[in-house]
């Protein structure tokens, strides 16, 4: 059984870039297993991180309904307000605010879930992206195996590592995506053998199609809304 | 190297210092070293000045207050027709309103003593700060390294972001911009200063010259400026077009 510090050792080089790394994992026979258990390691920190982060600022933060109730309450007492309900009895500001205050109570869980199911999105990730990067590296003439594909692209997880940071509230983490493309494109070239621009398309490819999808499928969300609204 | 012979290397545009980093087996990991160690100086001193201006809320109250004022001073002078200035007259008479939810707001605290949050949240301030640093570095040195590649370079990535780390090293100037009237022209010149070590930093890893390197480095950022201005002026031709149609 690998050792955490090992592990550990394999997702900082893959945040560090380190090809001599990246050729090692490509060379042995259990990458596609080190592979899962990096992500996972990585998953994990980054999940715990993120909940104790959240819960933190949580506790760091007013309560957004007193924050709302107090907007309410002076929003209704301006002028511009008063006069707005002089002129129609029926405006009411309630409507929007409760409407609010529903938004809020269910973003309020949400980064507790969110830092919850980490480990499982990072594994799917991985699984997702290193499948269609094999198959276009394939395409592209490489000559690695599906097990040597994961185990050094999921070496890239390691930039996720930097999530850690989370665990201060209000931090803003950022780059990690980035760091995780070009680790991804340093594994697919190692795994399979492939020239820089080969690697960089096999590489690219992945989130190219998944930025065409949710444009897609956004489209089709406005589209909906629209008919629906043309139908009211 | 320590990262002090690193960092005043990258300033003074060292060459030695750029091959050192380029060809390290560690230069990745000196260069998110300096970026750390850069981004948390400018972190904590920006943080510190935004909590000493939130610890006084009244201040801060004033302060937005006077933008508020501001704003329909300007709001009035365009004003033409009886209703706009009737509304600018409600919203003024709102001033008082305004001030008192902020007052209220600005105090409101959570289940930890206000000093704690307020403690927390510079911190969260000081640590994103070498987050930002790093995205906007990696940022650049991805367009840059397919242009230079492109234009016959021969670097590698790993090089380009060991030696594009440097580029932040002027941005320890950015901890003056709570300086109101120096903040531009500081955040000029260590955007400047950054620029220039990138050109020559994707000279030395690319083995180009300073013209090519230039070009690495500004082509994809200029045609996506371009690209959106195309984009915003189509969409505007859309808008008023559309706004036509439904007149």
């Amino acid at each position: 059984m690998e050792s955490l510090a090992y592990l550990v050792r394999l997702s900082t080089a893959g945040l560090l870039l380190d090809v001599n790394t990246f050729r090692s994992q490509r060379d042995n026979p259990y990458a596609l297993r080190e592979g899962f258990l990096v992500v996972l390691m990585v998953g994990i920190l980054v999940g715990i991180a993120g909940l104790i982060g959240n819960l933190l600022s949580r506790l760091a933060s007013p309560d957004p309904l007193a924050t709302l109730a107090i907007v309410q309450r002076s929003l209704e007492r301006m002028a511009l307000v008063v006069e707005l309900q002089r002129i129609n009895p029926d405006f009411s500001l309630d409507p929007v605010f409760s409407q609010l205050a529903t938004t809020f109570s269910i973003l309020q869980w949400s980064g507790v879930i969110g830092a919850l199911i980490t480990p499982f999105v990072y594994l799917l990730g991985w699984l997702i992206y290193g499948i269609v990067a094999h198959l276009t590296a394939r395409a592209l003439g490489g000559e690695g195996t599906l097990a040597q594909t994961l185990g050094c692209t999921a070496l890239a997880s390691g930039a996720n590592l930097l999530a850690i940071a989370q665990i201060i509230p209000f931090v803003t983490v950022a780059g990690t995506t980035l760091l995780g493309l070009i680790g991804c494109y340093i594994g697919l070239r190692t795994a399979h053998q492939l020239s820089a621009w080969r690697a960089f398309w096999a590489a690219l490819l992945g989130p190219i199609l998944l930025g065409l999808l949710l444009l897609v499928i956004s489209c089709g969300g406005v589209a909906v809304l629209v008919a629906a609204a043309q139908g009211s | 190297m320590s990262i002090m012979d690193t960092f005043n290397g990258a300033l003074t545009l060292n060459q030695r210092v750029f091959a050192e980093m380029r060809d390290s087996a560690d230069g990745v990991r000196r260069g998110f070293l300096l970026i750390l160690l850069v981004g948390l100086l400018v972190g904590a001193i920006q943080s510190i000045s935004n909590l000493i201006s939130i610890v006084n809320p009244e201040q801060a109250v004033n302060e937005v207050l006077a933008v508020y004022r501001q704003t329909l001073e300007q709001q009035r002078a365009t004003a033409t027709t009886p209703e706009q200035r009737e509304v600018l007259r409600l919203l003024e008479e709102s001033e008082e309103e305004i001030g008192n939810m902020l007052r209220e707001l600005f105090t409101l605290s959570g289940p930890l003593p206000r000093p704690v949050s307020l403690i927390l949240q510079a911190l969260g301030q000081t640590v994103s700060t070498p987050f930002t640093y790093l995205s906007n570095m990696l940022l650049a040195v991805i367009f840059t390294h397919i242009a230079a590649r492109q234009l016959g370079g021969q670097g590698g990535i790993r090089s380009m972001v060991a030696v594009g780390s440097l580029s932040v090293a002027p941005h320890a100037l950015d901890a003056l911009t709570f300086i109101p009237v120096l903040s531009l022209p500081i955040s000029l010149i260590a955007w400047g200063w950054g620029l220039i070590i990138l050109v020559s930093g994707t000279a030395v890893v690319h083995r180009l010259d300073s013209g090519k390197a230039m070009l690495a480095v500004l082509l994809y950022p200029s045609l996506l400026i371009v690209l959106g201005i195309f984009l915003s002026c189509f969409l505007i031709v859309v808008l008023v077009a559309l706004a036509g149609a439904g007149a």
